[in-house]
Parts: C-alpha cells; sequence; structure tokens
C-alpha cells in the first residue's frame, strides 16, 4: 500500500491571500483503489478554475471530496480542504451540512436524473432557503421566482407547479443551476453540467452561469471533460490525470504553451484542430486502473515523449515552469526540445 | 393538476370494467368443464327422476349453454348470483354475511405485512452491510420460507395452548366487540402477515437502496438538508412506487393464503365458504365466490394503480 505523498509547495496561483478554498494533498481511496492522489489546489474568491481530464481520471471524485459530498466510509479522505480556512474533510455531518446548499452549491451532469421526479420545482427549489435560510413559504416562493428569472426560465411562475418530467433538459439544468444557487453559496461547483445538452444549449448554460458568477462575485469549479467548454468559462485550468494534476495553468498560458504530454494530446484531440483533415487524433491507450497504479509516472504507458529513465521507476514531482505553472512531468519541462505536438498520430 | 389524474382514473376504471367481463367468462366457463352433476349432488338421498328435472328446470341448466352464460351476466350484474344448492339461501346473501370476516383478516394482515416490512426493509436498507441489515436478512428469508398454515398452527399452540393468552380460534365482528375481534384477528392475521411482511421486507429494502443511490437523493444531500428530510421527502416517497406494486400483489397472494388460514383458526370468512362449497359441490356458492374475489382481486390493483398516480406524477401522464 502507497502513502500520500509528501506535501509539496504546489498551486502558486493566488498567493494574494483572497483564496476562498485551498486544498492540500487530497487523497481518496475506496477499497484497493486509489481514486485521487495528493491533490492540491486553490480557487480565488470570485474566480474560476477549470478541472479537465477524462473519465475516470478522478476530476468528479477529488471535488466531491474536497467538498465533503463524498460517502465516507466507504471512501477515506485525507489531506486538507480550506474553506475560508476551515476544513471541509475533517467536518462532521452537522456543519457540512451549515456548507452544502449554503456555501457551497452543486450542479451535477445529468439534469434529467438529478432531480427528484415527485416533487414540483416550486418544491425543489424551496426547500434549501427555507431549510438554511429560515424563509417562509411566502418569502421562499418570490426567491424561486427570482431565480427562476435570472437562470433564464420563461414564466416563472408557471413553471413552479410543474414536475421535471414536464420539462426539457436544457430547462432542467437552469432548475438545477437555480437550486444551487438559492443560497446565495460563494462557491459553485459544477460537475460536468452541460455533457448531457445539446451544443447550443450548452452555450447558454456556460453563458448563463458566468453572468451569475459576475453578478454575484461567486467562485466556481468547472468539471469538464471537454477543453473546449473550459476555455470558455476558467480563469485558471487543471488537468487531472490517474487522481493527479498533470498540469495546472491560467487558461491563456495553457493554451499556448502545454508542457505536459497528456495536454498536449488532450488539446489535438479536439475536433477543431483535427478540422480539414478528416479524422480525430486520439491518446492512444486508457487511464490507468485505480486498483493497481503503476509505480513510476502514471501517463508512462501511453506517454509519446517518455524517454527519461525516471520514467517507469518514479512519479515525477509537480514542477513550476512559470510563475502561475505547474507540470508533472519529466518530459516537458524544457521548453526547447520535445516536441509540441506530441501524443497524437 | 387534478385533470390528467382524473383522466387516468376514468380510464383505468374502464378497464377494470373490461377485466372484470373477462372473469364473468372465465369463473362461467370453469364450472362447466368441471365433472360430477351438480344437481344430483344437491338432491343427494331424495333422489328421484322428477325432482332431478324439477331443479335443473328451476335452476335453468336445462337450457343451451349460451342463455345461461347470458342470463348468468344478467343477473350478476344485478346482485343475482343464485341460491344455493345446499342451503336455499341467496348466495349474494351468504357472501355479504360472509364478507366482513375475510375482509377484517385481509386488513389485519396487510397492515402487520407493512408494519414488518417498512421499518424493517428500509433500516436494512440505510445500514447496508451492518450486522442488523444481515440479521433483518436472514430473519426475512426464514420468514419468507415458511408456510403460513404451519405458522398459524405453531401461533395456536404457543400463544393459546401453552401461554393461554389469546383465544386459538373464532371470529367476532369489530362492529359488536372490537376488542374480542382484535383478540381473535392477532393470530391468524400474524399467520398471513408475517409470511408476507417477510417477502415485502426484501422488497422495501431493495427499493430503498435504489433510490438511496439515486442522482436526485445526491441532489438533495448537496443542498444540506437534514437526514431525516433527505429520507423521509426524497428517499421513501420515491421508493414507494415499487413498494406499492409489490404490497398491491401480496395483498391479492393473500386472499388466496386466507382460504387455508381461515380453515385452521375457524374464521368464517370466503376462504371457508369456498372451501365448503367446492367440497359439497355448491355450484352458485363458488361461482359467486370466486367471483367476488376476483372483484377484490381488481379493487386492491384499482387502488394501488390510484395510489400509483397519486405518489408519482409522471404516471398520469402515460
Amino acid at each position: 500500500m502507497r502513502t500520500t505523498e509528501p506535501r509539496r509547495p504546489t498551486a502558486p496561483a493566488s498567493s494574494d491571500g483572497d483564496v476562498l478554498l485551498d486544498v492540500r494533498d487530497l487523497a481518496v481511496r475506496i477499497g484497493p483503489a486509489e481514486i485521487v492522489n495528493g491533490v492540491s489546489f486553490s480557487v480565488p474568491r470570485g474566480g474560476t478554475l477549470g478541472i479537465v481530464g477524462e473519465s475516470g481520471s478522478g476530476k468528479s471524485m477529488t471535488v466531491l471530496a474536497a467538498t465533503g459530498l463524498i460517502d465516507s466510509p466507504p471512501a477515506r479522505v485525507s489531506g486538507q480542504s480550506l474553506l475560508d480556512g476551515q476544513d471541509i474533510v475533517t467536518m462532521d455531518p452537522r456543519q457540512l451540512r451549515g456548507v452544502h446548499g449554503r456555501r457551497v452549491g452543486f450542479i451535477f451532469q445529468d439534469p434529467s436524473t438529478s432531480l427528484n421526479p415527485v416533487l414540483t420545482v416550486e418544491q425543489q427549489l424551496t426547500e434549501a432557503p427555507r431549510f438554511h435560510l429560515g424563509l417562509t413559504r411566502r418569502d421562499a416562493r418570490r426567491r424561486a421566482l427570482e431565480l427562476l428569472e435570472a437562470v433564464g426560465i420563461p414564466d416563472p411562475p408557471s413553471r413552479l407547479s410543474s414536475y421535471p418530467h414536464q420539462l426539457s433538459g436544457g430547462m432542467k439544468q437552469r432548475v438545477m443551476i437555480a437550486v444551487a444557487l438559492a443560497c446565495d453559496p460563494e462557491l459553485l461547483v459544477a460537475d460536468e453540467p452541460t455533457t448531457a445538452l445539446d451544443v447550443t444549449t450548452q452555450a447558454q448554460i456556460l453563458e448563463r452561469v458566468k453572468e451569475l458568477q459576475e453578478s454575484r462575485g461567486m467562485s466556481v469549479i468547472w468539471i469538464s471533460h471537454d477543453l473546449g467548454v473550459v476555455s470558455g468559462i476558467a480563469d485558471r485550468v487543471a488537468v487531472l490525470y490517474g487522481g493527479q494534476i498533470v498540469e495546472s495553468a491560467p487558461l491563456e498560458e495553457l493554451f499556448t504553451d502545454p508542457r505536459h504530454p497528456y495536454t498536449r494530446g488532450l488539446m489535438a484531440a479536439r475536433p477543431q484542430t483535427a478540422h480539414g483533415k478528416g479524422e480525430l487524433a486520439v491518446i492512444p491507450g486508457s487511464p490507468p486502473d485505480p486498483k493497481h497504479l503503476p509505480q513510476g509516472c502514471l501517463f508512462w504507458d501511453r506517454c509519446p515523449v517518455r524517454g527519461d529513465p525516471r520514467c517507469e521507476t518514479e512519479r515525477p514531482p509537480e514542477t513550476p515552469v512559470g510563475p502561475e505553472h505547474v507540470v508533472r512531468t519529466f518530459n516537458g519541462g524544457d521548453a526547447d526540445g520535445t516536441d509540441r505536438r506530441g501524443g497524437t498520430r | 393538476m387534478s385533470s390528467p389524474l382524473l383522466r387516468f382514473l376514468v380510464k383505468r376504471l374502464l378497464h377494470t370494467v373490461v377485466v372484470l367481463f373477462g372473469v364473468l367468462v372465465v369463473v362461467f366457463a370453469l364450472l362447466q368443464l368441471v365433472p360430477g352433476d351438480p344437481v344430483r349432488v344437491a338432491l343427494g338421498t331424495r333422489f328421484t327422476q322428477e325432482s332431478y328435472d324439477a331443479l335443473r328446470e328451476a335452476s335453468g341448466l336445462d337450457r343451451p349453454l349460451l342463455v345461461q352464460f347470458f342470463a348468468y351476466i344478467g343477473n350478476a350484474l344485478t346482485g343475482n348470483l343464485g341460491v344455493s344448492f345446499r342451503s336455499g339461501e341467496p348466495v349474494t346473501l351468504i357472501l355479504l354475511d360472509r364478507l366482513p370476516a375475510t375482509v377484517s383478516l385481509g386488513l389485519a394482515g396487510i397492515t402487520i405485512a407493512l408494519l414488518i416490512a417498512f421499518p424493517l426493509g428500509t433500516w436494512a436498507a440505510l445500514r447496508r452491510g451492518s450486522a442488523a441489515d444481515g440479521g433483518i436478512r436472514a430473519v426475512s428469508q426464514f420468514g419468507v420460507s415458511v408456510p403460513d398454515f404451519w405458522l398459524g398452527l405453531l401461533l395456536i399452540i404457543v400463544f393459546s395452548t401453552m401461554l393461554g393468552l389469546l383465544p386459538p380460534s373464532g371470529y367476532v365482528p369489530f362492529t359488536e366487540d372490537p376488542w374480542g375481534w382484535l383478540q381473535r384477528v392477532i393470530l391468524p392475521g400474524l399467520a398471513v402477515g408475517v409470511v408476507s411482511g417477510s417477502i415485502m421486507t426484501r422488497y422495501v429494502r431493495s427499493a430503498v437502496l435504489d433510490v438511496v443511490g439515486s442522482h436526485y437523493v445526491r441532489t438533495a444531500r448537496s443542498k444540506g438538508l437534514p437526514r431525516r428530510t433527505v429520507i423521509g421527502r426524497h428517499v421513501m416517497r420515491n421508493a414507494l412506487v415499487p413498494i406499492l406494486t409489490v404490497a398491491g400483489v401480496q395483498a391479492a397472494t393473500m386472499l388466496g393464503g386466507l382460504i387455508v388460514i381461515e380453515v385452521v383458526f375457524a374464521w368464517p370468512g370466503l376462504g371457508r365458504l369456498v372451501f365448503d362449497a367446492v367440497a359439497a359441490r355448491d355450484y352458485p356458492v363458488v361461482q359467486g365466490t370466486v367471483l367476488l374475489i376476483a372483484l377484490i382481486f381488481l379493487l386492491i390493483n384499482l387502488l394501488v394503480d390510484i395510489l400509483y398516480a397519486v405518489v408519482d406524477p409522471r404516471i398520469r401522464v402515460s
């Protein structure tokens, strides 16, 4: 059994101290599976962190563990996740209830299964404000109307008595956003909220969240497998692979100067890049099995530029390559010499 | 809001009428196929050719089948189910006399079953994998395997013969003596209730487990609601839909089980009635009882469907 990696100075972002969520060395184990392996990041107040990775990279688990929404047991969480200095990882259920819905709001991937099918929109939208803020039925109702208006649902009064099955996917996700924002949270966690939606609706939802974030000064963690989506909203992006952050940088820097071969692979695998060639680039292979993680670099078996002798035996540490740019590889740290287009055929 | 519900109810009611007609056909046909001549049996030692012909003519058994069938349906719809070959009493009156006993036993049985299944099933699901969960599953497995009449006999031996706490058999109408009724209904109610309760415990457990793992329960938890709100409001209401299905099937199955239990406990209900009537080839009574039991069965199903629609708004539309 491997122990968590020693703490390292990472993610130099927002060293100005105005950090809302500060995650340090977070690790999640479920039985023999090492799902999250020493992840550190921080979310500045009012800022947006994009977390990108393919399915099974541990991105949802990382964020659910950091926000205390993971079931433990069976999951074992270690490390710290400081919300305004208070560690969420060590909170008891009562303290967590004061965080969930109140200070941190959540939107999930599939809006059609995330809303309760037997309760009306009003019932689902008013329960958190009534519980957390002690609003009366009437006040909660008024607030619900404002929220539906704010997320762009036409004719809010008639939608209040609707059941989820009477709404389209995009409308359901808007309702979910309204639910998440119902108590004016400081942090919004969006776990692939546009994946199940069509492209047009996806763009509308993204735009809407951006507006709401700006008007409310809220912080956002946006999880996605799609770099394109994240580029539309994030200030800063962390790329997750095998439950580790392999690269983390401000949005533009990540796009103009990706250092990790996996990040480059993701860039090349975007449909836009392949335009004109008629064939999508892929990263061959699949993510490591969290029950049998390799001893060396987690990306080794899929890496197109592996060459360093340490690759197979040692996990690369997080290495700063710019003031706010860290990367976890032995082969991308040098700006010269390596193949920038790497990772694809 | 209520208009789709109303439309659903009307549709469902029409459906019930169609099924009821089918039941009438089957009940009528079944008895035509049973060997033995009911008129001879009815006459017994008083048999003469003249009285035989007279009774056949009086009961209409000499007429063509189709005529008999439509006469039967016409009569059934007006509440006339013929007269008993044995006692000469109208079948409808006999049935109405026996119905309350069976209904009260059935209600006691299903109540006991629900009182067992809901708390135990929910508890086991919420503490999945714990010792309590294992214990509940083992006990319910045992309960499922026990025949209800055997359990009935065991209950009589323990609570009446050995402990002398409860009367071993008999029936008092609830309206006459509620306490006496309760004392007498407990043992037969337990005999049928424990078995269906055990079966339902397993269904409640898996229904609750299903819902607890669902995305909308995660959403409810992400709102920071108290645990009892998450369980009571979000979990139980959704788990109720599959549980209702099983409860309906169990209530209906229980009707069959009541025949044996009523015999064991000398409970003067429909089960004993049909048991005796079959033995005596009392056709009109058998027909009438089967018809009534089928009707109860249909009503239970109708009730379950109505409850569905009340619990789950999606069912009202489809």
